[in-house]
């Protein structure tokens, strides 16, 4: 069925702005991944694996063929031809492989049906090896840290089928969510290692990688709620720390997160949708980090990825949408047939008043770790 | 990817034959890069070329990984690799780009193999955090060179507490202090919290950065039943110098929550009130029923 005309779908007669442009985002998505030539493009070889990752699921989430409207064998060939001996996945030809790309190519061949073709034994044996005695991840072989790398290590492994059942266990999952626990703040944020300053994509980094392991129970769900909840500036979108801009990219960072925390009632998600549309480009379509920036593919995702946690689509004409994993950030239909399993909390009844008003009664809430 | 203004006019012909011929070099000379990666070759020319793409784009690990690569194999066995012109590539770097995780990880990398050079790192970083007091990048690479350096917990709220003085309104520096707190607080710390907190609220109570500080004290306190009640005067005062204003009604709901002693049912009716009217935004996180003291 050919998609609706924009200006005929139900939301469009209700606010100019609420349009969203379906079909040029769907073209933009495909001509970025196609201009090869473009000096963006060329900068950005070294981490096309993600940015392919970024399109494919953006172009799933529009409920697009994605195999045959991205040339999904052609990825695949391209994805394998990245897979380094060592078992790792570069971020392009030639590139050397990281923890980064290795989760990335995973998601790819997730998305596109092709997980058995790549040695996902070697994968999962190159993520293992990269965990070290505090339980933290390298990023690569040359030692940078990061709970970035936790967060891709822990769901690549589940990707992989890696991460539970293997007896003796490929990772100390245990270690693991005790190095990202000590990464917890005064806020109680996150940060990239223990002492650094929360922020929200480490956030989520951080409560996904919990989620993963069934250990939400070490968050301060409503102090960090409340965090996140305060990152919604009065233009609507979400900021990633106090006192910056709002981004469009934030809408998933803080949203996944307040999505895993039962909270994300806790934000006016009309608002934030409304913001997302605003910073869509109304020409080549779409989305921009901010109203009057260039789209690229990033905040594309990132935006199309917003709107389908906050269920915009439910009850426009693009009802019917695969939702998007608020965990593995991929469609929540393949999520189920790959049988990911991650821990994400019921909608939270009290507010944060009332959990205050309960909480002297109670024993008072741990400060987090000192450094 | 941010911050990039949508152009009004397309770009003339010459401006796209520009951007063309850089993509063109920049592709020719990467790929001279990445096959010289694969066969291992070290030589000058090499080492130029990859020295010249990480100038023009920062963030490519691969080619931080390469330079690595060469830098311990021109060495050679128990040769030592010289830090000085990484970190003047690094700053290089930096300047042009002050968010680049690949520079700023090589430079710590260099560093590291000459932790002599640490204490002059400081002051790289108190240059940059002069000019983004924010930049976590900057902050997260403060704290290990200030490791290897060895300075005291004193010596990094000294700084901390310095960046605050140059403006309040620094979250990261907040996050610093918040960081080396004491699980409980003694009285004696609680006040002098409590007034470094106060002195940004009071100057500008829309601005978060203090006041997450200013909660997190408190919960630190909260033993110090005086201390509490004092705070409460406090925001009493401040919200009535600023009705409009969110942040002190929070502050002050909070409080009262926790301190039922000093709270009426009438005073945090109000509050609730005016919080959802002020900030209707966060109606659901306030809830639509008056919590119960
Ligand atoms: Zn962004």
């Amino acid at each position: 069925m050919a998609a609706l005309s924009e200006s005929a779908s139900p939301e469009a007669a209700a606010s100019p702005e609420a349009v969203f442009h379906d079909e040029k985002h769907a073209s933009y998505l495909v001509a970025v991944s196609k201009n090869t030539e473009a000096i963006e493009f060329v900068l950005t070889e070294y981490m096309r694996m993600s940015g392919v990752y970024w399109g494919l699921t953006a172009m799933a989430l529009l409920g697009r063929d994605v195999h045959k409207e991205m040339d999904g064998d052609a990825v695949v060939a391209w994805v394998l031809r990245c897979q380094h001996p060592c078992g790792g996945f570069g971020g392009g030809e030639g590139h050397d492989p990281h923890l980064l790309y290795t989760l990335s190519a995973l998601q790819i061949l997730a998305l596109l049906g092709a997980l058995d073709k790549c040695d996902g034994a070697k994968a999962a044996a190159y993520v293992a090896a990269l965990q070290q005695g505090d339980g933290s991840f390298h990023g690569d072989e040359w030692g940078e840290v990061d709970t970035r790398f936790s967060y891709c290590a822990l769901s690549s492994l589940a990707i992989l089928g890696e991460l539970w059942n293997r007896s003796p266990p490929l990772i100390d999952v245990a270690k693991a969510v005790d190095f990202v626990d000590r990464c917890r703040n005064f806020d109680g944020g996150y940060g990239a290692v223990p002492g650094a300053e929360s922020h929200a994509g480490q956030i989520f980094c951080c409560v996904g990688a919990l989620a993963i392991a069934k250990r939400l129970d070490l968050v301060d769900g409503t102090l960090l709620g409340w965090w996140l909840a305060e990152r919604q500036c009065d233009s609507g979108g979400l900021n990633g720390r106090p006192e910056k801009q709002a981004d469009v990219c934030y809408s998933w960072w803080i949203l996944s997160s307040l999505t895993i925390l039962g909270r994300s009632h806790w934000i006016d998600e009309a608002k934030l949708a409304a913001f997302i549309l605003e910073c869509q480009e109304g020409d080549g379509g779409g989305v921009a980090d901010r109203p009057g920036n260039m789209a690229d593919v990033f905040h594309t995702f990132f935006g199309i990825g917003g709107l389908s946690l906050l269920s915009w689509f439910d009850g426009t004409a693009y009802a019917g949408r695969p939702a998007i994993d608020p965990v593995f950030a991929l469609p929540a239909p393949l999520v189920a047939e790959l049988g990911l399993e991650a821990s994400v909390c019921p909608r939270a009844t009290a507010s944060l008043l009332e959990t205050w008003a309960r909480a002297r009664d109670e024993a008072k809430a741990t400060p987090p770790p000192s450094p | 990817m941010h911050g990039r203004k949508k152009q009004t006019q397309p770009p003339s012909a010459e401006a796209v034959a520009a951007l063309a011929k850089k993509a063109a070099n920049y592709r020719k000379l990467s790929a001279i890069a990445l096959a010289a990666k694969a066969a291992k070759k070290h030589d000058d020319a090499t080492f130029a070329v990859v020295e010249k793409l990480l100038t023009v784009n920062p963030d490519v690990h691969t080619l931080w990984n390469f330079r690595k690569e060469m830098l311990l194999a021109r060495a050679g066995d128990g040769g030592a690799v010289a830090v000085g012109p990484e970190l003047a590539l690094t700053a290089a770097c930096l300047k042009k780009q002050p968010k680049s995780y690949g520079s700023w990880y090589h430079r710590l990398w260099a560093v590291r193999r000459e932790p002599a050079r640490a204490p002059a790192e400081l002051e790289l970083c108190a240059e940059f955090l002069k000019l983004d007091e924010r930049n976590f990048h900057c902050w997260n690479y403060r704290r290990d060179v200030s490791r290897l350096a060895g300075e005291s917990p004193a010596d990094v709220l000294a700084y901390a507490r310095g960046r605050l003085d140059a403006n309040f309104s620094n979250y990261s520096a907040f996050h610093e202090l918040a960081a080396h707190l004491p699980r409980t607080l003694d009285r004696e710390t609680a006040r002098r919290e409590l007034d470094v907190a106060r002195q940004a609220l009071f100057c500008e109570p829309d601005d978060q950065s203090a006041w997450w500080y200013h909660a997190d004290v408190l919960r630190r306190c909260e033993a110090e039943a005086d201390l509490v009640d004092a705070e409460i005067a406090t925001l009493r005062e401040l919200r009535d110098l600023e009705p409009g204003s969110k942040w002190p009604a929070l502050a002050l709901l909070r409080l009262l929550l926790r301190t039922p002693r000093a709270a009426t049912h009438v005073e945090v009716a109000r509050l609730h009130a005016d919080l959802r009217r002020i900030d209707p935004a966060h109606a659901h996180m306030y809830g639509a029923d008056v919590p119960v003291i």
